[in-house]
Order: C-alpha cells, then sequence, then structure tokens
C-alpha cells in the first residue's frame, strides 16, 4: 500500500532503507557519539524523508536528502539542547562511552573523535567513510561549496595528528 | 598559495581500498603528505564505521513505513478538519456578536422583564410584543433572528462540550 503523500512506494523505500540504514546509523553514531540520538535521529530522518514531498531523485539523490535531513535534525538537537541547558554543549557533544567488540581499541577511536568538533567529525566522516564528493558534502553538512576543501584538509590534518599520536599508522593498530 | 588537496588523492584512495596500490602511487604517497593524512584518516575512519556497522541493530523497514502512513493519515485528517474547525471559531463570533446586538438592543426591557415577570410564558409573550412593528411578516423575521440567534447558541454550546471533552480525552492519553 502506498498513502498517496509518501514520497516513494513501500517496496522502492525497503530497498533504500537497506541500501542506507547501516551507513546513514554510522554517520550517526560517529559523529553524535549518543546511540539513543542516533537511533532517534535515524528513526526521525527516515520518516520525514517519507513524509517529505520529496522532487523527483534518483537513488543517490534520495541517499544525499536522507543525509542532510539527519545532519540537520543533529543541529537541531544541539541548538535545542545549548538553548534548554547554555553551558552543557561541550559535556554532550563529547563522544559518550559506548560498548565495543574491542573495548580498548573502541575507546581509543572515541577519544580521537572527541577530539574533533561536531563539524569536522561531520565533514571527515561524510567523505572518508562515506565516499561523498565534497559537492554532496557540502549540501549536506550545510557548508559553502567552496569552503568544504580547506574546512576538510584542516580537519584531515587534526585527525591524522591526533591518529598518529595515540600510535596509530597507516598499516592498522598499534 | 598552499596546495589544498592533490590531484592523485582520490585515485590514491580507491586503489588503496581495493589493495591496488601500484609503484607510481605508492611513491607518490612516500613523497606527499596530504595523501598520506588522507589515507591515514580514510582506513581508519572506515575501520571504525565497520566496528559501528558491526555492533548496532536497525528497526524494521515496516515499522517505519507504517509509523509513516499513519503520520500522513493523521496530517490528512487534520486538513479535512480545517474547515469544521474554522466553522467552530465562526460561530463563535457570531454567537457573542448576535448576542452582543441583542442585549444592546433589548437588555434594558429584558431585564425589566426578568425583574417583574419572570416566568417562561411570560417571557415568550414580552418577547413576541418586543417585535419592532406589529405587521405579520416582521413578526416572522423576528423570530427567525432569534431562532437563528438560538441555533447559534446550540452550536456553540456543542462545539464547546465536544472541544471539552476532546481536550480530556487527550490529557488523559486516549489519542
Amino acid at each position: 500500500m502506498r498513502p498517496a503523500e509518501a514520497a516513494v512506494s513501500e517496496s522502492a523505500f525497503g530497498r533504500l532503507y537497506q541500501q542506507t540504514a547501516r551507513s546513514l546509523q554510522a554517520y550517526l553514531l560517529g559523529v553524535c557519539r549518543d546511540r539513543a540520538l542516533a537511533d532517534d535521529i535515524l528513526q526521525e530522518a527516515y520518516l520525514r524523508f517519507l513524509t517529505a514531498k520529496l522532487p523527483e531523485l534518483d537513488e543517490r539523490g534520495m541517499k544525499n536528502y536522507l543525509f542532510r535531513i539527519a545532519s540537520n535534525r543533529l543541529v537541531d538537537h544541539y541548538r535545542r539542547q545549548r538553548h534548554e541547558r547554555p553551558g552543557q554543549e561541550t559535556v554532550d557533544m563529547a563522544p559518550a562511552p559506548a560498548p565495543a567488540a574491542d573495548p580498548l581499541i573502541q575507546v581509543d577511536m572515541e577519544r580521537l573523535l572527541a577530539g574533533l568538533s561536531f563539524q569536522e567529525r561531520q565533514l571527515l566522516w561524510l567523505c572518508h567513510a562515506q565516499d561523498f564528493s565534497h559537492e554532496e558534502v557540502a549540501a549536506v553538512a550545510g557548508v559553502g561549496a567552496k569552503s568544504v576543501r580547506v574546512l576538510l584538509f584542516r580537519a584531515r590534518s587534526k585527525l591524522a595528528a591526533l591518529i598518529r599520536s595515540s600510535g596509530w599508522t597507516a598499516e592498522g593498530k598499534p | 598559495m598552499k596546495e589544498i588537496t592533490c590531484d592523485q588523492e582520490k585515485e590514491i584512495l580507491a586503489a588503496a581500498k581495493n589493495n591496488r596500490l601500484d609503484a607510481d602511487q605508492a611513491a607518490h604517497l612516500a613523497q606527499c603528505a596530504g595523501c598520506r593524512d588522507a589515507l591515514l584518516v580514510s582506513q581508519w575512519l572506515q575501520e571504525f564505521a565497520r566496528g559501528e556497522d558491526l555492533r548496532q541493530p536497525l528497526p524494521a523497514a515496516e515499522a517505519l513505513w507504517n509509523r509513516a502512513t499513519f503520520q500522513i493519515r493523521r496530517r490528512r485528517q487534520k486538513k479535512a478538519l480545517i474547515p469544521i474547525l474554522l466553522f467552530q471559531r465562526f460561530s463563535w463570533l457570531a454567537f457573542i456578536v448576535a448576542g452582543s446586538a441583542f442585549l444592546l438592543v433589548y437588555g434594558p426591557s429584558l431585564w425589566h422583564v426578568l425583574a417583574t415577570r419572570f416566568s417562561a410564558s411570560g417571557l415568550a409573550s414580552h418577547l413576541r410584543s418586543l417585535a419592532p412593528v406589529e405587521l405579520p411578516a416582521f413578526k416572522i423575521l423576528f423570530i427567525a433572528a432569534l431562532a437563528v440567534v438560538g441555533i447559534i447558541v446550540l452550536t456553540a454550546i456543542s462545539c464547546w462540550l465536544g472541544d471539552f471533552f476532546a481536550r480530556r480525552r487527550l490529557f488523559a492519553g486516549r489519542e
């Protein structure tokens, strides 16, 4: 069944969900470092996507749109939080400790990610973990297309320095 | 101006991802700090993402679809109820205007009747006698106007009661 205003049919949504849900979840977790929040925003992003009046989009366009909704929801969440609890922002935007398959490595990785700002995490994740182009990163993160390269370069240099200082190499774990 | 991204970065990252770095690319990687940073960060983030992927259960697509369907239906219901809500507002306004006009015109004599002859039949006969002109057509119009005011009053009361019980249901968590 397809409600008159749904953006896609149920089968098309099922396919899109299979293709994007894991990567969107990993993106949200990587950026916000809060499992409950990531789950909430994941569901909210899909609901908004389904109930929005979309223009004609191909699969890649739908994925970008979805990431954009999720990013905007995340930014809205932090804005609301800052408004409700001024002074709490730095604490809440820092990574929350999460159980891991290999706890020592995961905690180390999370500690390194915590050294970056929200925007830096967002840009790096979209570009390097999701393979988005610079134009797509700009659209999803709401940054000017020309600024993306500079911001990415700075964020990458910062994270690379953090990774090296913790003993990681391109070959893998310390 | 300092070069921000290397031209070969994209190819090197793609080759490294598939473990197909050739000798030229490996040589470039040894010289280019930007590409080394990009490769290190890319591999690190992908490893991190793999770790996250393995641990997290996902909500079912069907559940999300059903929730979206429900939300769309609710939105359409709200849209369909707009004319009724507007009529409710309008009826309140009409009730206030008609009531004020009635009190303004007939208030003093009504007060007199209530003070002196407080009974239903007395009030009815007095209201009939209040018709401005004795012509039958005007009497009919006057009674019709009274009937309209009565209908508006009843509609307003029913709307208010409807709102009141709807709010009670809402606060009681039944909707």
